[in-house]
């Protein structure tokens, strides 16, 4: 038992080295991949997702006609 | 709706829940404190602090953090790298080595010459095998994005708790689930001043970056959070801060960093290409504002 584990263990080694190996030279396979090679799209699929209310507007927070704000951005 | 408040991330979170759902509060308040002890880079035991210390080496991380340096690194990507996650050298440089509240007002001068940004190109991440490698002389600072994420995570949170409706604000990131009783949108103050503006927020988030509030004197050198990333040394913007609506605070958060990085006229394009509402306080005071923004309605004078 242990001794094929320790098969096993060699095995996924040399598995490991020649992927590796066979990757260092081949742009094809960039895993794992570089930051500057990152596609994942950050604002496209994000751009309609809010929305404010078209009828009332901004308003002025001392403006008596209209309710209290709820909260305040803060600044980070 | 009933307010609740409390302390993470370097900044007092916000929520409103509806008065019969206050026990989602302590779900909020467990994810902040969790992302806090993770992600904090003042922290020196956090998971980032740590992989920070391990330069040069792939490391195994958990989800939540490799999920932040690549939400991170994608904006750095999406924006040419005018956001870059990897500024933490240059802002040790200026003296912002500790939380902004336990920073003495003034600093002694430095002799140490700005650098640019850009460390975040060098970065290896592999997803497979959830490693993070950090190339020598780099570190990350996950700061606003980290807060901003926290907050979406926490309106998904409560969402899936069966809340009908919150609003979570954490130091200058907010975001909004439902509508609150009987009303069209969240009335929400934008910014620092508080004879500002209100705005009726439906839905999505809202974010504010400026420096209003964290600046500090290097020798005679006025000093601000917000980098160039193109110097490395503080934003020299002709704004004082700029608020930005997108779907998420993540985004939100980034464009507004940006944004204000940019200046009022190329920071107008920048947002206006990628269909972002904004609104910006310049250096004189005066305001404007770019895309679906609302316009101003004066109750007052009707």
């Amino acid at each position: 038992m242990a001794s094929a584990l320790g098969f096993a263990a060699l095995f996924g080694l040399v598995t490991q080295h020649v992927v590796k190996g066979a990757s260092a030279g081949t742009a094809a396979t960039p895993s794992p991949r570089s930051a500057t090679a990152n596609t994942v799209p950050f604002f496209d699929a994000n751009a309609s997702g809010f929305a404010f209310d078209e009828g009332s507007g901004a308003t002025a927070p001392q403006s008596a006609a209209a309710p209290p704000p709820v909260a305040q951005t803060s600044v980070s | 709706m009933r307010a609740h408040r409390f302390a993470a991330m370097g900044s007092e979170v916000h929520v409103l829940l509806p008065s019969d759902r206050g026990d989602a509060i302590t779900h909020v308040r467990e994810l902040f404190v969790d992302w806090e002890r993770r992600l904090s880079r003042f922290l020196p035991h956090s998971e980032l602090s740590q992989l920070n210390g391990r330069l040069g080496q792939p490391v195994i991380v958990t989800p939540l953090l490799f999920e932040a340096i690549s939400a991170g690194v994608a904006a750095a990507s999406a924006t040419e790298g005018m956001f870059d996650p990897t500024l933490l050298p240059q802002l040790r440089r200026i003296g912002y080595s500790d939380s902004f509240d336990r920073m003495p007002p003034s600093l002694a001068a430095t002799d140490e010459a700005p650098r640019e940004g850009g460390d975040w190109r060098r970065i290896v991440l592999d997803r497979r095998s959830r490693t993070v490698l950090l190339p020598p002389g780099c570190a990350i600072d996950l700061g606003g994005i980290a807060k901003g994420m926290a907050t979406d995570s926490a309106i998904g949170l409560v969402r899936r708790k069966g809340v009908k409706a919150a609003l979570i604000s954490a130091g200058g990131d907010l975001c909004v689930h439902g509508l609150p009783p009987a009303a069209r949108a969240w009335r929400v103050l934008v910014g620092s001043d508080p004879s500002g503006e209100v705005v009726p927020l439906v839905r999505g988030a809202l974010a504010t970056s400026g420096v209003t509030r964290r600046h500090w004197l290097q020798g005679e050198a006025r000093r601000h959070h917000l980098l160039d990333p193109r110097t490395g040394d503080p934003a020299a913007s002709d704004l004082r801060e700029v608020t930005v609506a997108a779907s998420t605070c993540e985004v939100a958060e980034v464009a507004a960093t940006v944004c204000f990085a940019l200046g009022a006229r190329l920071g107008t394009k920048f947002l206006t290409s990628r269909g972002l509402a904004g609104r910006m306080t310049h250096e004189n005071g005066m305001t404007s504002t770019v895309g679906p923004w609302p316009p101003v309605r004066h109750l007052d004078a009707a």
